[in-house]
């Protein structure tokens, strides 16, 4: 198998958000700008928004939201899914609790977080919380049953302890399960975060959104939009690029190196006695 | 180092290791063989502590065991020094000094400089065996319990890793029980072997002289001989050879 270049990755997913841009152009062309403003006005209205330093207020408050609220959840249910591996009463327990909060829709949770918090950050980071910690949940539970069983019991004949077969068996060995449910999490936790924002105090790139739509502002709304998808593409590559590209580099091996000469030993072959 | 008194073992009930009796002493390198399926693995586990007996008693006077597993169990995130360094950090041993260690046990084994930075998926079937013969070693064990732990590599490197692992067991003085079916490899290897067999499984036959290897061709004749219907019977009533002291 031709082994792919990380260079070449990056390559491809520009030329993929060269063709988004392109179809882009062609939907403003065909439809007009009060259907989607053209990418001209669209760049145009995230500069002023930059250069007010409206941009940066609101996304620190949406990062905020977003990547702590998913740091929260996903930290919650790795340990979760974590003690529902080791003891198995504890994952049949929490698993069907955890299916039944990932089926209330997120704009329930929104609503009922407003109800119970108010509207402001703790309702915010609660609602973020509460849409990815079952995700990760469930992708650590499914991990921790999926362990390989021969790695199990190497550890236990050299008698590891605890810490040891978390940090360097249980922890790598989940990588491969939890990195996807990570990426889906982190992509929910940025829609949940700019639904909440627009339902609510009006804080964020999600009230910068709500307030450029009742104005009817179509380059200004579709320029908080384009906002937010850059500041997911570069904390989702700052922080879930290298788990990604260490599980890359687990599957991606070279050619098997000829054994050498074992020390001490003559290399005999049949017949040569 | 280790003894088994009447030892039986059982799963879902049904018996697969009824009344085995065995022990091993420092630098005493016993071959348990038998037919696939008979409970050769059962006894390493028992040995290894991974299973508790059903019936008797297991007696482990090592404070270290090791073991090297059929498939070499090899942490494939990790470098091959890193996977012969694990044991020796999990047990307190700083990070720079398990690998000073490793890497002195794998550069024993024939491995280069370069090497001792790929992962086992970089390995071939030969390195990853030595990986895991140098992580067991490593921990200077008392006991070391190998299963099959060459079927998979080809002739002319089994036969290497066999003069490699005796020439170790007679170099460190650690007790050692190697399970195999393969007669010719037990032959190489033993100083004693113990023949596992019946339903449920126990010592039926205990050879206690070392043959010079290059008697192998005639002892595996004489197996053959010994396994005809004709006369495997005449053979089974024979008296069986005390076990030595452990």
């Amino acid at each position: 198998m031709r082994r792919f270049l990380p260079g070449a990755d990056t390559a491809w997913g520009a030329a993929g958000l060269a063709l988004l841009a392109l179809g882009w152009t062609l939907v403003n062309w065909r439809s007009g700008p009060f259907v989607l403003p053209s990418l001209v006005e669209t760049g145009a209205a995230l500069l002023r928004l930059i250069a007010d330093g409206s941009a940066v207020r609101a996304s620190g408050a949406t990062l905020l939201h977003a990547v702590g609220g998913a740091a929260l959840g996903g930290g919650i249910g790795l340990l979760l899914g974590l003690a529902g591996g080791l003891w198995r009463a504890v994952g049949a327990a929490l698993a069907p609790s955890a299916t039944a909060i990932l089926g209330v829709p997120p704009i329930a949770w929104i609503v009922l977080a407003f109800l119970w918090f108010g509207v402001g950050v703790t309702a915010l980071l609660f609602t973020v919380t509460i849409a990815t910690l079952p995700i990760i949940f469930a992708a650590t539970l499914q991990g921790m049953r999926a362990r390989d069983p021969a790695l199990v019991e190497m550890a236990r004949v050299f008698r590891l302890p605890r810490r040891t077969r978390l940090i360097r068996i249980i922890l790598p060995e989940l990588a491969v399960h939890i990195a996807p449910a990570l990426s889906t999490a982190f992509a929910i936790a940025w829609k949940v975060a700019l639904t909440a924002e627009v339902l609510g105090d009006g804080s964020g790139i999600g009230g910068g959104f709500a307030t450029a739509r009742a104005h009817l502002d179509l380059p200004e709304a579709m320029a908080w939009i384009v906002l937010v998808v850059i500041l997911l593409l570069i904390t989702d590559a700052a922080l879930l690029g290298p788990l990604r590209r260490w599980i890359s580099g687990q599957t991606d091996v070279s050619a098997p190196v000829a054994a050498p000469p074992c020390a001490g030993a003559s290399l005999l072959r049949e017949g040569e006695r | 180092m280790l003894a088994f008194e009447r030892v039986s073992w059982s799963v879902g009930g049904q018996p697969v290791l009824g009344g085995v009796d065995l022990c091993i002493g420092r630098g005493e390198l016993v071959v348990l063989i038998g037919a696939s399926g008979v409970g050769k693995s059962s006894v390493l586990r028992l040995a290894a502590g991974l299973l508790e007996p059903t019936g008797g008693h297991v007696a482990r006077r090592a404070r270290r065991c090791a073991m090297v597993f059929q498939d070499p169990r090899l942490l494939p995130w990790e470098s091959a020094l890193d996977n012969v360094g694990l044991p020796l950090e999990a047990h307190g041993v700083v990070r720079a000094d398990a690998r000073v260690r490793a890497g002195r046990w794998l550069a024993r084994l024939g491995f280069r400089a370069e090497d001792l930075a790929k992962r086992p998926g970089q390995l071939s079937g030969g390195m990853k065996a030595r990986v895991a013969v140098a992580r067991a070693f490593v921990v200077e064990p008392d006991l070391v319990l190998l299963d099959e732990p060459f079927a998979a590599l080809d002739l002319g490197l089994r036969r290497d890793m066999q003069a490699l692992t005796r020439s170790l067991v007679v170099e460190t003085g650690v007790a050692a029980l190697f399970v195999t079916h393969d007669l010719t490899e037990a032959v190489r290897l033993a100083d004693r072997i113990l023949v596992l067999a019946g339903r449920p499984a126990r010592i039926t036959a205990a050879i206690g002289q070392r043959p010079v290897a290059a008697w192998a061709d005639i002892w595996q004749a004489a197996a053959a001989f010994a396994r005809r219907p004709d006369i495997a019977p005449v053979l089974a009533g024979l008296t069986e050879l005390s076990p030595h002291a452990g």
